[in-house]
């Protein structure tokens, strides 16, 4: 399993681009790592989540790998992730965070 | 990033005290280690259970770019519990900070990897228009 953990603003994001963003990832992690995703699906609570000291809107997905990866790879795999959830929020590329780690 | 995530016992941080804190967080973070405003993210939750607070009633983990010395690390820490303390009320000996270093290469917002601290003048050049 490929531990995720996505954090989104409350009310950004519906309960079906939840599941299309969940389902997507999934395939990605498999097709990336040949791995499920556990995903940890957080909500920050209205009034909680601020950027650059604003109420924010960003989006954050954060994985941790499960084989080191060299830093042409990991570019190319934030840029497929982050592309994912600017397509399924509908978030753009400035409101979307994106890490990819290496093994714990 | 940095990423500030905030969890606290429900109750413990009013409503009104986190624009205050979260405002503290990011000029903190931006006098100590010089990164723009707009990299910093301060997220406030209560009773999460991927945070754990392990008796205390704060407990506050930031994920960092590496490169920040044990010096400018330190001083986030006290100034981010002094914040917590003065703006919420929240005894020092309740407040717990973290703080793990992400090199910069693991991470990408804007379409692009981030600058190594010290090299964010290009990267905000490149990004000024969507940024502001």
């Amino acid at each position: 399993m490929i531990p995720v953990m996505c954090i989104v603003q409350e009310g950004q994001v519906s309960k079906a681009a939840e599941r299309a963003l969940k389902s997507e990832i999934g395939s990605f992690t498999r097709r990336a790592f040949d791995a499920p995703a556990d995903i940890d699906w957080i909500v920050v609570p209205t009034g909680s989540g601020f950027t650059a000291a604003r109420p924010s809107t960003t989006v954050i997905a954060s994985l941790h790998a499960n084989r080191d990866l060299a830093d042409k790879e990991r570019a190319s795999l934030l840029r497929q992730l982050a592309e994912i959830c600017m397509r399924k929020t509908g978030r753009s590329a400035h409101e979307v965070v994106t890490s990819i780690r290496n093994p714990r | 990033m940095p990423l500030y995530m905030c969890n606290a016992v429900s109750g413990t941080i009013p409503e009104t005290a986190k624009p205050k804190i979260a405002a503290d967080i990011t000029d903190i973070h931006c006098e100590i280690t010089g990164a723009p405003r707009s990299f910093v993210h301060a997220f406030f939750f209560e009773d999460a259970p991927q945070l754990p607070i392990n008796g205390k009633s704060v407990f506050l983990f930031a994920s960092l770019r590496g490169g920040r010395t044990v010096e400018q690390k330190q001083a986030l820490v006290d100034r981010i519990k002094a914040s917590l303390h003065q703006r919420a009320g929240v005894p020092l000996s309740e407040i717990v900070v973290d703080t793990t270093d992400v090199p910069a290469s693991w991470v990408m917002e804007g379409g692009d990897v981030l600058p190594e601290p010290g090299e964010e003048d290009r990267w905000l050049e490149a990004h000024q228009g969507a940024m502001s």
